[in-house]
This record gives C-alpha cells, sequence and structure tokens, in this order.
C-alpha cells in the first residue's frame, strides 16, 4: 500500500471508530448493515474475484454461522464471543468438504453447485427442529445493556469483522498464494503445469472465504437476535453480494468493500421508500455495471473520473 | 552426438479418446543433455504427446518414465516439482499480474520452489534477462506483441529451474530476425545442461537445433533420426515435408 492510500484508510477507518458517539441509532444501524455487506463481499472476493470461482451461494456459509451462533449460545449456554471462532470454523470445515467434489465444477456449473448447498443448507436447518426450531426460528440471549450501548456494540464487531476481512484479503494479495490463485482465475491448465497444485489451492481459497462469510454470521445473528432458515439463507443477498464485488472492482483488496458502502448506502438513501422495486434497481444496476464499469469502481477510476472512459467501455461491451 | 543417461522414455506410449486413437505405441527416449525435435503434420499428434508429458491428459497405454521414475500416475504440478516445465502453443500469460510477477509464479511453485518474494524476484528478473524481455518487466503481458508474449511463455518455464523443457510452437509467427534470436536463445539454454524437446513447424529453426528428431504422423512414430537422415527420408517427405521441401534441399 502506497503511503497516500494508508493514510486515506487511516481516515476512513479511524472516522468510522468515531462516528457511534456523532450519529443517530438509525445511522448506526445502517453503517452495521453496510459493515456486515462489506466483510460478506470482501471475504467472498477471495473465491470469487481472485480466485475466479463464482461461489454464488456463499451465504450458505453466513446462515450456517448465523445457526451455529445461534444453537450454541441458546442450547449450551455459550457467550457471544465464544460462538464466534465456531462460526468461522464452520465455514473452513465446510468449504473443505464441499470443495473436494464441488471446485472440480467451472464457471456457471459451479456456481449453480453453490447455490445447490445453500438451498440444502436452508433445507436441512429448517428440518432439524430440535437443535435449531425449525421454522419457527430461533431466539437469541439479549445481552444486558442498554439498547443505546448494545448498538454501539455490535457495530463496533461489525467494524471489526469487516476489518479483519480487509487483512485477510490484504494479505492474501501479497503473499505467494495470492499469485497461485490469480494464475488459477486466468488458466487452470498453465497453473497446474507451473507446479501450483490447483485442487488445494482453491479449497484454501474457499476456506477462508468462507471463515470470513460465516463469523459475520455468527454477528448478525446476535445482533438481530432473532433467525430463521428463511432470513439467514437469502438469495436475494447473494444478488447484492454479486452487484458489491462487480461494482467496486472482481479481485481487488479495496473494491468490494467501496461496492458494498456504494451500494448500501445509496440503497438506504435513495430507493429504501420503494421497497417493492428494489429488486428490480438491483437487477438494473448489474446490467450497467456490466455495460459501463465491468471492471468495477476501483479499477475503471483510478485516474479519476470521466465519462470517456464510460462511454470507451460501452463501446467495447456492446454488440 | 552426447550420450548421456536417458532423462525421459516413451514405451509403446498410446492415448485414446474413446475409439480415436491420438498416439499409438510411440516409443522414444531423451537424453541428458540434448535437444530433441519433434514434427509432424496437422493432428500428428505432438501437441498430445506434450500433454501427456506434463501429465495434463491421462495416459491410456504404455509408460512414460522420467529420470527412472514412472510418471503415468503424477499430476501436472507433481512433475513441475520434478523439474519438468513447458510452453503452450498459445500463449497463456497470466492477466492481471504483471511480466515480472507472471514469471515469479514459476519462480514460486515450479523446481526452484522459492522461499520468499525477494528470491522469485531475483529469479524471475535472471529468467527475464536471459530471454531478453528484461526493459518490459513491468507491463501487463497482454498488451505484449506475440513475439515477447511467446518469450515470456519461455521466461515463467525457464523461473522453474527445469531440467526438461518442452516448447510447444514458440517459433510460430516470428520473423526472421526473430527467430534467429529464439534459436540463439534455445542453444543457449541447451549450454546451461537443459534438456529439452521442441515441437516445431519452422524447419530452418528445428534442422538448426535439434540434435535428433521424431517424426510423428497419425499418431504414429514413423521415423527417428538427426536432421540430415530426416530430410532424406522419403517416408517423412511422403508424410510431411512434401517433394518440393526435398527438391529444394538437394538443389
Amino acid at each position: 500500500m502506497k503511503a497516500g492510500k494508508g493514510i486515506l484508510f487511516a481516515v476512513f477507518v479511524l472516522t468510522l471508530i468515531a462516528l457511534p458517539s456523532l450519529v443517530s441509532g438509525y445511522w448506526l444501524r445502517v453503517l452495521t448493515q453496510t459493515f456486515l455487506f462489506a466483510s460478506i463481499a470482501t471475504g467472498s472476493n477471495i473465491i470469487i474475484g481472485y480466485t475466479g470461482y463464482p461461489a454464488f451461494g456463499n451465504i450458505a456459509f453466513f446462515g450456517v454461522g448465523a445457526y451455529v451462533t445461534g444453537v450454541l449460545s441458546t442450547k449450551y449456554g455459550m457467550s457471544f464471543i465464544s460462538t464466534l471462532p465456531f462460526c468461522a470454523l464452520s465455514g473452513i470445515v465446510l468449504a473443505i468438504l464441499l470443495g473436494i467434489p464441488i471446485l472440480r465444477l467451472k464457471g456457471h456449473y459451479f456456481a449453480i453447485a453453490t447455490v445447490g448447498v445453500m438451498e440444502t443448507f436452508r433445507e436441512l436447518i429448517d428440518n432439524m427442529t430440535e437443535l435449531t426450531g425449525g421454522g419457527m426460528g430461533l431466539t437469541l440471549p439479549i445481552m444486558k445493556l442498554g439498547p443505546e450501548s448494545i448498538y454501539k456494540y455490535f457495530y463496533y464487531a461489525m467494524l471489526l469483522c469487516m476489518l479483519f476481512a480487509l487483512l485477510l484479503s490484504y494479505i492474501v494479495s501479497k503473499i505467494k498464494l495470492g499469485y497461485a490463485l490469480r494464475a488459477i482465475k486466468v488458466d487452470e491448465d498453465a497453473a497446474s503445469v507451473m507446479g501450483i497444485n490447483t485442487p488445494l489451492y482453491k479449497t484454501i481459497a474457499w476456506a477462508l472465504s468462507a471463515s470470513v462469510v460465516g463469523l459475520s454470521g455468527g454477528i448478525y445473528a446476535y445482533w438481530i437476535s432473532y433467525i430463521d432458515p428463511n432470513t439467514v439463507f437469502v438469495g436475494a443477498y447473494s444478488v447484492k453480494m454479486f452487484a458489491m464485488i462487480l461494482l467496486g472492482g472482481a479481485g481487488t483488496v479495496f473494491g468490494p468493500l467501496i461496492g458494498a458502502f456504494v451500494l448500501e448506502l445509496i440503497s438506504e438513501v435513495v430507493w429504501s421508500k420503494f421497497i417493492a422495486i428494489h429488486g428490480m434497481v438491483l437487477g438494473l444496476l448489474i446490467i450497467l455495471i456490466i455495460l459501463f464499469i465491468p471492471k468495477g469502481l476501483f479499477e475503471t477510476f483510478k485516474g479519476g473520473f470521466s465519462f470517456k472512459k464510460l462511454l470507451s467501455n460501452l463501446k467495447e461491451n456492446s454488440l | 552426438m552426447m550420450q548421456g543417461p536417458a532423462i525421459l522414455e516413451a514405451k509403446n506410449v498410446a492415448k485414446s479418446y474413446g475409439g480415436l486413437k491420438v498416439l499409438t505405441d510411440v516409443n522414444f527416449h531423451v537424453t541428458q543433455g540434448e535437444i530433441v525435435g519433434i514434427i509432424g503434420p496437422n493432428g500428428a499428434g505432438k501437441t498430445t504427446l506434450m500433454n501427456l508429458i506434463s501429465r495434463l491428459t491421462s495416459i491410456t497405454g504404455g509408460v512414460l518414465v522420467y529420470k527412472g521414475e514412472t510418471i503415468n500416475d503424477k499430476k501436472p504440478y507433481e512433475m513441475s516439482k520434478m523439474g519438468i516445465s513447458r510452453t503452450f502453443q498459445v500463449v497463456k500469460p497470466f492477466g492481471g499480474l504483471s511480466v515480472l510477477e507472471n514469471v515469479m509464479v514459476g519462480a514460486f511453485y515450479g523446481k526452484r520452489g522459492a522461499k520468499s518474494k525477494q528470491e522469485a524476484i531475483a529469479a524471475a528478473e535472471e529468467a527475464l534477462d536471459i530471454v531478453g524481455l528484461g526493459n518490459v518487466k513491468d507491463r501487463d503481458p497482454r498488451t505484449l506483441p506475440l513475439a515477447q508474449r511467446k518469450k515470456l511463455e519461455v521466461a515463467r518455464a525457464l523461473a522453474m529451474d527445469p531440467d526438461l523443457l518442452l516448447l510447444d510452437e514458440v517459433m510460430a509467427g516470428l520473423d526472421a530476425r526473430e527467430l534467429d534470436d529464439m534459436m540463439a536463445e534455445i542453444m543457449k539454454l541447451k549450454a546451461k545442461g537443459i534438456t529439452l524437446i521442441v515441437i516445431e513447424h519452422v524447419m530452418k529453426a528445428i534442422m538448426g537445433i535439434s540434435d535428433r528428431i521424431v517424426v510423428l504422423h497419425l499418431g504414429r512414430k514413423i521415423f527417428e533420426g538427426n536432421p540430415h537422415e530426416v530430410v532424406r527420408e522419403p517416408a517423412v517427405i511422403e508424410a510431411y515435408l512434401g517433394s518440393k521441401y526435398a527438391r529444394n534441399k538437394e538443389s
């Protein structure tokens, strides 16, 4: 990271740390939600953006993470914090077990298989009523703090989760592993011939990505304090996550974060009043991104904003 | 000719896709330190043979022995650790990584197994200098002209520190000057002790650098010999070179 960028990032983080004493509970909630999606998008970017495996159903790990915290805290009396390592671990273990068969698939086939995984977990948890409460859902213990403090608590918890995701993504981009993943993305045969154990590295990438998504699920469950299968295994979250990654720039460290902030804040301000068309706007946005900024905001406007770039991208991408 | 131990041996190697036989009972060996050329018309099975040696495709018959070990069941990344590296006929640079970073991947994961970034950078820069790409190391490889992208393929393979290097048509599409350049570079690699298998259609090149040439036709080896023997062999002229080439050679 260059010095200028480092300072910019430090200012950004310090502002986020200071904000809770400046803004209202409503904005704390909006920002906590933004951190949540920034974590999911940044974590998923490791398998999607770096490695080129479109894990559309990565939200499966979010749902499982939420239920790990839910079950451990309600049935086994564990504290919130002590459940979190298990959320990350659940993602890692599942990604390794599922990766062995599924990471043999490529492109759309892999994407569809991951969606299948997500639906399978939704059904499983829906039917394990004894443990998970099934369709009735699971009510988590509420912290013995005032509402104000609870807001702040989860604001900081989610902020930490997001920073952890960023740190992980940054480290992966810098080390040997990152080179292997980017090689796999471009050409798996060439990568393999160059000595990269492709099945192993793909699995590592998915496990790292799943650990972040699982962790964010655990924090979400305690924050929202009530979960049921339909509120944590949400197909629409996958779409949102993808839109954020594409908007910010797949395969960059900060792209998914930027995508999450832009999309989440705009959607809160502009079209949260029109819930009915939310999905439509998201779809339209994805089309616009692919036509005008296929490389994402981060790469496209590195040297500053210009309409010329938008138009030349459109020319290249239209038939 | 050099007489060292065989580094690679193919015994009755065969490859078929269902009923389609792409290679049938191919026998040849490569001696440590020599350059073996492989020629033959399109569809003769040259690239398939490369894919078998680098273990990208499964072997359906016979045995491949590398450094005294049967490699039929090895994975491509295991072969690279054992010292085999290759280039691709269709060049495959890793976009999103600079020229230098492309070569670093080879240094990290090939037989060299660079432990640190510094070590990988040093090895990559050395490989780029050997092929003469030192001045474009920070470029995006997708913006390089074909001749340089082919050299990048070679540099990437070199950074892996190979004992046996497979070159798949690295000279196709090069102009006369670039061709001479590439031939000189290949001879430099040989001088460094690297054994090479070279697939090539450019006859001038393959004749100029090969110690021995294996001729494939319709998946079978139809001849093997030194360059002089190959151009005089009626079966080779019939299948590949054409009588016009032979007459030109004679005159």
